[in-house]
């Protein structure tokens, strides 16, 4: 450090020098503070702004990853919704059937109460002649096997016939009324492809597969009717749209009885859909024994990738 | 003796199905495509005989008799009804007409006859919606003749049991 020394020993008094000079040496040190000072107060703030650099990068790099995966989100919202709609309408399907199966246990139950009512006196002891007349009318008339045709009120007498008549009017009424409320269930109607020249039809039947594939040997209920009107209006459909003999497939879908056609083979019109549509509803109209269980059938219209297995 | 009054509705199409060997659907398209399906699916005469007619149903075999075919007399009369009934080429049958009326063991023999039949070119198969139908082809008629009349010629071997 240089510093200003007087020349001399003992007390005098100092040139105005070294006096000078002490003042810059105390500028020096007092400038060197402030520097200091600053320095560390820069230092200070370089290392908050630091810090929130750092925080804002964090946050920039969330936001990136926030905005990639809604972005995905958005690019797979279509297949998701399809996805979910494939779980709904297999629920749908479900809970149709369920509720068409228990139609069908109550409706099956209350004809067999009511027969057993409108049908008593068949056992009567003046009934033995008719009801034996007609018994073996009955047993002839298995013969269809052989014959092919036959009846057994064909086959009994006048007399017999007089005396059975209350009963077999009463054996061609409706169905009781369960008295429940009105439920409906839905018909899945699909055509493939969904627009143009159709190629595909296809329908999937609130009704287990046993219908179709247990027929010969199931009981013929509720459920077995409503698939035989169906059956039936893709027949009528079909011979409209000039493919009477196009192929018609039954599969299995998810539990339910499922019916496919292949109109590949046939220039069938457009309108294939507003037709099945038509003829579906016309099939169920005024069916007696979807009144008395308090059933309606709705055609009900999808494309066919909602069809397809649901992934989960 | 007992009665009730389900037997004496009109018949169920499941009934009537059984009754022809057939399936209920089977019932339901031959009757929707006629256009004769009743509205209340119960199926009076007239309407079984709608299904017979328009579906092509034919009776072969008479189930009476069912005792009195052998192996033998089977093949040689199923040889017999095809040509009969004019089942050649380009005219084709149900396949189930082959069958109704017999009994299970008497169905596996006919069954053997004309997949080996089929297999050697003599009888020609295909779907349809009725479902399978046959044909005997022009080449095989005259040695199903001589098989119907007098058990010879080239299918003679179908004769034997088993």
């Amino acid at each position: 450090m240089s510093r200003a020394v007087a020349a001399t020993s003992g007390q005098r008094a100092a040139p105005a020098l070294v006096g000078l000079l002490d003042g810059v040496l105390a500028w020096r040190a007092q400038t060197s503070d402030e520097i200091e000072s600053s320095l560390a107060t820069i230092a200070e703030e370089e290392r908050t702004i630091r810090r929130r650099m750092d925080e804002a990068q964090r946050q920039y790099t969330a936001l990136t990853s926030l905005r990639h995966e809604q972005e995905e989100r958005r690019l797979s919202l279509d297949e998701e919704t399809i996805r979910r709609k494939r779980i709904r309408v297999r629920e749908a399907l479900e809970i149709d059937r369920a509720l068409l199966a228990e139609r069908a246990g109550a409706l099956h139950a209350r004809v067999t109460r009511r027969d057993l009512e409108l049908g008593a006196g068949l056992d009567a002891p003046d009934m033995i002649e008719a009801v034996t007349e007609y018994l073996d009318a009955q047993e002839r008339a298995a013969a269809l096997r052989g014959g092919l045709v036959a009846a057994p009120e064909e086959l009994i007498s006048a007399h017999a016939r007089a005396r059975l008549e209350p009963y077999l009017r009463a054996a061609s009424s409706p169905p009781p009324s369960l008295g429940l409320p009105a439920a409906a269930v839905g018909v899945v109607v699909s055509v493939d492809p969904p627009e143009g020249r159709p190629e595909a039809l296809l329908l999937v039947l609130p009704v287990p597969w046993a219908v179709y594939g247990e027929a010969t040997v199931r009981e013929e209920d509720l459920c077995s009717l409503l698939a035989y009107r169906i059956v039936a209006a893709i027949q009528t459909v079909l011979a409209d749209v000039g493919a009477p003999d196009a192929l018609v497939r039954f599969d299995e879908l998810q539990g339910n009885l499922a019916v496919q056609v292949w109109l590949g083979d046939t220039l069938v019109a457009p309108d294939l859909r507003e037709r099945v549509l038509e003829c579906v509803a016309t099939a169920v109209e005024g069916a007696r024994e979807l009144q008395a269980a308090a059933v309606e059938v709705c055609a009900v219209w999808l494309t066919p990738d909602l069809l397809a297995e649901a992934s989960s | 003796m007992t009665l009730d009054l389900d037997a004496l509705r009109p018949w169920s199409v499941l009934r009537v199905a059984n009754a022809l060997d057939l399936h209920p659907f089977e019932v339901i398209r031959i009757l929707a495509t006629d256009g004769s399906l009743p509205r209340d699916l119960r199926l009076r005469p007239q309407d079984v005989a709608r299904v017979v007619e328009a579906g092509g149903l034919e009776a072969w075999w008479d189930p009476a008799e069912a005792s009195e075919r052998t192996t033998a007399l089977l093949v040689r009369a199923l040889a017999r009804e095809l040509l009969a009934r004019g089942v050649v080429e380009p005219t084709w049958t149900r396949a189930d007409n082959l069958f109704r009326g017999l009994e299970p063991a008497e169905q596996g023999v006919v069954r053997r006859a004309v997949n080996a039949w089929i297999r050697r070119g003599a009888m020609g198969s295909r779907m349809s919606p009725r479902g399978m139908e046959l044909t005997t082809r022009a080449s095989a008629v005259g040695d199903f003749a001589a098989l119907a009349e007098s058990g010879t010629g080239a299918y003679c071997g179908l004769l034997e049991d088993g």
